[in-house]
């Protein structure tokens, strides 16, 4: 995929206009499709959708709640910077680790999932 | 690709369905918990697709639920959707083209779908594509990545041109090192690494690696990477880079993250045949070919207390040599009757019918060994990624008295 089509797609972000692009710019910036799962509830969830929903749906945490443990968040949030360049900075980092460690872990109370 | 027609994928919902049950057969089920937890539990329609498990909806990644499997093809619209990326094109087929560049190529060239279809001559094989990380989701302890269960696997009958007869016209030089290729699809945000794929120059100039337009007797649907697809018979889904639309050879081995930093496994621990030298680093190997394995996709009552039992087994194309199956854990096998051989990459199925099964729950045990002297693993070999999970398939059944 070239260069040139990705930042085409970055540009689209910014622009509001009523265009054909605006599907995209809805999808590519994590608005729901009407069949994402939502973030769960707890303190942190602003910043957890902000930074980690740009990119893929919320389908990916969910998937691993069930061994969510600290060390596990810990190991993703650190791969998404360094492997894929999520961008967040070290203290939204921590944050995000905390959130999910206390919401997305496999004794988080199931009934803040929402579908 | 300037002139496509591209657009963010988004997967619209045409039904939605808790799965209650493992396929049609009530009798299958998974022992313990392990599939329930590891498949999507939604059944969803993408464009074009029948209902398949979800594992996440953007990018899309949907699995084959076990049904399907009791036909040796998979249908297109049941087959498996596999995606790093969310930002998927839709390419007209007219407007096509696909690059073939790179230093080590005398003649770099643009080729549309209207001249692979007719200036090559056309090749036509069966093949599983499957994922490296087929049945992640059954590892314990469970390892991060998609979930998935059985079903990121399908088996096609592929038709399109040699990738080696495509080389040739572009004339490789003897510099070349690996052929590397390049999807249409990209990352929503810039930074994130493009997913580019390279081979080994025996397996890309291999007679049996296609570069293929046709699935089944059809188009590539949308989301198996219409226009065009590399095919890699034997070698996991990985390398059966959808959309591709630019080649290039390379004088040095590919370097980018979907090469160097993921798809490797233990060296040591996994016997394979077909190597990949030139990206082998210390410890860890790429993953490479298809390890042999086997599903039990339905038992059901035969003849007056006999209970039938079918599957499928495949492997990398050293092809299947037998199929056993247990019923009393393991200590004494069956042989099971092999059937229809479409090619040594294809599904084979099986079946073997029991005589006299004690009533009441059992586990029913199935493993595949292939010509090659490889034979299916009691337990699955442990790696950090949760590749090449091969171990017996299991299911618990309830005999009828
Ligand atoms: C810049 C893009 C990007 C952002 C932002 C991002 N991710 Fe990811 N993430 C990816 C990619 C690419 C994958 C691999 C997708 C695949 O293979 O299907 C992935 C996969 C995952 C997985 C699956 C396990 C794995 O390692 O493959 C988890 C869990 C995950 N992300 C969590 C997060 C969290 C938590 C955040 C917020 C801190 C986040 N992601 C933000 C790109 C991103």
């Amino acid at each position: 995929m070239s260069a040139h089509r990705v930042a085409m797609l970055t540009l689209a972000l910014v622009i509001t206009a009523a265009t054909g692009l605006l599907a995209e710019v809805r999808a590519a910036s994590g608005a729901a499709s009407g069949a994402e799962p939502e973030a769960r509830a707890g303190e942190g969830r602003e910043l957890f959708v902000a930074r980690c929903s740009s990119c893929h749906s919320l389908d990916y945490m969910e998937m691993h709640a069930r061994f969510g443990t600290r060390a596990l968040w810990e190991a993703e949030v650190t791969k998404m910077r360094n492997a894929y360049k999520a961008p967040l900075n070290d203290e939204e980092a921590k944050a995000i680790v905390e959130y999910l460690a206390r919401t997305y872990g496999p004794t988080s109370p199931a009934a803040s999932v929402s579908r | 690709m300037g002139s496509s027609r591209t657009t963010v994928f988004r997967a619209p919902v045409a039904r939605r369905a808790v799965l209650a049950a493992l396929g049609a057969a009530a009798v299958l089920q998974a022992t313990g918990s392990a599939l329930a937890r590891a498949a999507g539990q939604l059944l969803e329609a993408l464009p074009g697709k029948r209902a398949l498990r979800r594992l996440t909806n953007r990018p899309p990644n949907y699995e084959t639920p076990l049904e399907y499997f009791r036909s040796v093809l998979t249908p297109n619209e049941a087959f498996f959707v596999r995606y790093h990326h969310a930002v998927i094109p839709q390419i007209d087929a007219a407007e096509f083209r696909l690059e073939v560049v790179g230093a080590a190529l005398e003649r770099p060239l643009t080729l549309t779908l209207a001249q692979l279809r007719t200036e090559f001559p056309a090749v036509e094989l069966v093949a599983v594509c499957q994922c490296s990380g087929n049945r992640r989701g059954l590892f314990e302890p469970p390892v991060p990545g998609l979930q998935w269960g059985h079903g990121a696997m399908g088996n096609a009958r592929w038709r399109g041109v040699r990738l080696a007869d495509v080389l040739a016209r572009a004339g490789l030089r003897s510099n070349a090192v690996e052929l590397a290729f390049d999807a249409a699809d990209a990352a929503p945000l810039e930074g994130t690494p493009d997913y580019v794929k390279s081979l080994p120059l025996g397996k890309a100039l291999h007679p049996d690696t296609l570069l293929a337009y046709e699935m089944n007797g059809a188009p590539l649907p949308a989301l198996n990477g219409h226009p065009l697809r590399l095919v890699v018979p034997g070698w996991t889904a990985t390398y059966w880079i959808k959309q591709v639309t630019r080649i290039e050879a390379l004088t040095a081995p590919a370097s980018g993250f979907w090469m160097a930093g993921a798809y490797r496994m233990p060296r040591a621990s996994f016997p394979l045949l077909e190597r990949f030298p030139s990206q082998e680093s210390g410890e860890r190997a790429p993953v490479t070919e298809i390890a042999v394995n086997s599903l039990i996709t339905s038992t059901e009552p035969s003849a007056a207390g006999r209970t039938r039992v079918r599957g499928i087994a495949w492997d990398a194309g050293h092809g299947i040599d037998r199929v056993e199956v247990s019923a009393d854990g393991g200590r004494t096998w069956q042989r099971a009757e092999l059937g229809e051989d479409l090619g040594r990459y294809s599904f084979r199925p099986w079946q073997f019918e029991y005589s006299s099964l004690a009533p009441g729950a059992l586990e029913l045990w199935a493993r595949a060994s292939n010509r090659a002297g490889q034979t299916q693993v009691e337990q699955p070999i442990a790696n950090p990624s949760g590749y090449q999970h091969n171990a017996f398939h299991r299911v618990r059944i309830e005999v009828n008295s």
